[in-house]
């Protein structure tokens, strides 16, 4: 049976380090990504994903499993990125300019290059929404977060996010039907 | 289409594209720092903590017994005014007890705040907004998640905490 999240947070911290790993690989990519499209400069979302990792670390002692790792860990990315927003002065939204999208598409060579402009119609259109929203919709599909588990780790009312992730999809489909239709 | 539906055609198409991973050296950092991180630092700190806070409330406790004795002020006599030697020495005591008074209320103001749990540091935060005192407000709000990164803050006491 697969070890659960918090089986292997409570053995890292008990001192296993081989848990860190095994649980390292499993939220690598999702809270990359969710570093990324929050902050949408590939140097800012590595220095911040850093750091996000060392108060995990260094906050490892004091970890109990009472609430889901998931939510401990993106309740910690949160606050980091709440934090650089605020050293930055921005009240709703980073402002920093998308450097690039990222590469990593793994598509068939026939369809990379529709596949990159996939991305990039896609990646505008989440960019573009209310930073709340666009949060709460990488939490739910990054983290596979619910709605009462996004509202724990972001402070929000779960009505609140239950009406943020309506409109975020609302919106991000219409980008993908007018993508389809364009195509 | 219903919700549902809107929700899985984007959620599809996002799995499609979206497949940006860290590098990989930062993976290496970032794991060795977990690895070092379980070393002796995993003993050393809370001990040395520990031996800290010892530490400190022997000074208070040893402090707290040499201060003289708290001065009683001499009973005013409205006919006769103590002679000018006798308060000059009361006052010299009075000096003598705040100077040895301060440093241990100081010291047990930041262990007061260091034993302050969570949800009470919240709460004064929250009072602290609520007085219109919204820069040691920020301040010690910054601190709080410095402090406690993990910790969730209920929506109800955010709403107080966060600045309007």
């Amino acid at each position: 049976m697969e070890a659960t999240d918090e089986g292997l947070m409570a053995a890292y911290r008990d001192g296993d380090a081989a848990a860190f790993d095994v649980l390292y690989a499993r939220h690598r990519g999702p809270l990359y990504r969710y570093v990324l499209r929050g902050v949408k400069s590939a140097a800012i979302a590595e220095e911040l994903y850093q750091d996000i990792w060392i108060r995990v670390i260094e906050a490892r002692l004091g970890y109990s499993p009472r609430a889901k790792f998931t939510t401990w860990l993106y309740t910690i990315a949160h606050n980091r990125l709440v934090d650089h927003w605020r050293r930055k002065e921005l009240v709703a939204a980073p402002a920093e300019e998308a450097e690039q999208l990222p590469a990593g598409a793994e598509a068939a060579p026939d369809r990379r290059a529709e596949g990159r402009q996939a991305l990039r119609r896609l990646s505008k259109a989440i960019e573009a929404l209310p930073h709340a929203q666009r949060e709460a919709f990488l939490l739910h599909e990054e983290a596979g977060m619910t709605t009462p588990e996004i509202a724990a780790a972001t402070g929000s009312a779960p009505e609140a996010v239950k009406s943020r992730l309506r409109y975020a999809y609302a919106k991000l489909q219409a980008a993908v039907w007018d993508e389809a239709r364009d195509d | 289409m219903t919700e549902h539906d809107v929700e899985q055609a984007v959620s599809r198409r996002y799995r499609e594209l979206a497949r940006e991973e860290p590098p990989a050296p930062l993976d290496d950092v970032i794991r060795a720092r977990a690895r070092a991180a379980r070393g002796p630092r995993g003993w050393y700190f809370p001990a040395a903590a520990a031996a800290l806070l010892v530490l400190a409330v022997a000074v208070t406790v040893q402090i707290e017994r040499e201060q003289p004795a708290p001065y009683v002020a001499a009973r005013q006599d409205p006919v006769s005014s103590p002679p000018p030697v006798a308060a000059a020495e009361a006052e010299r005591k009075e000096e003598a007890f705040a100077q040895a008074e301060a440093p241990a209320r100081a010291m047990r103001d930041r262990a007061a705040a260091k034993a302050e749990s969570p949800d009470q540091w919240l709460e004064r935060i929250a009072r602290l907004r609520a007085e219109g005192r919204h820069e040691e407000a920020d301040a010690a709000l910054v601190a709080f998640r410095k402090r406690h990164p993990h910790f969730v803050i209920p929506p109800e006491m955010l709403r107080r905490v966060e600045k309007k």
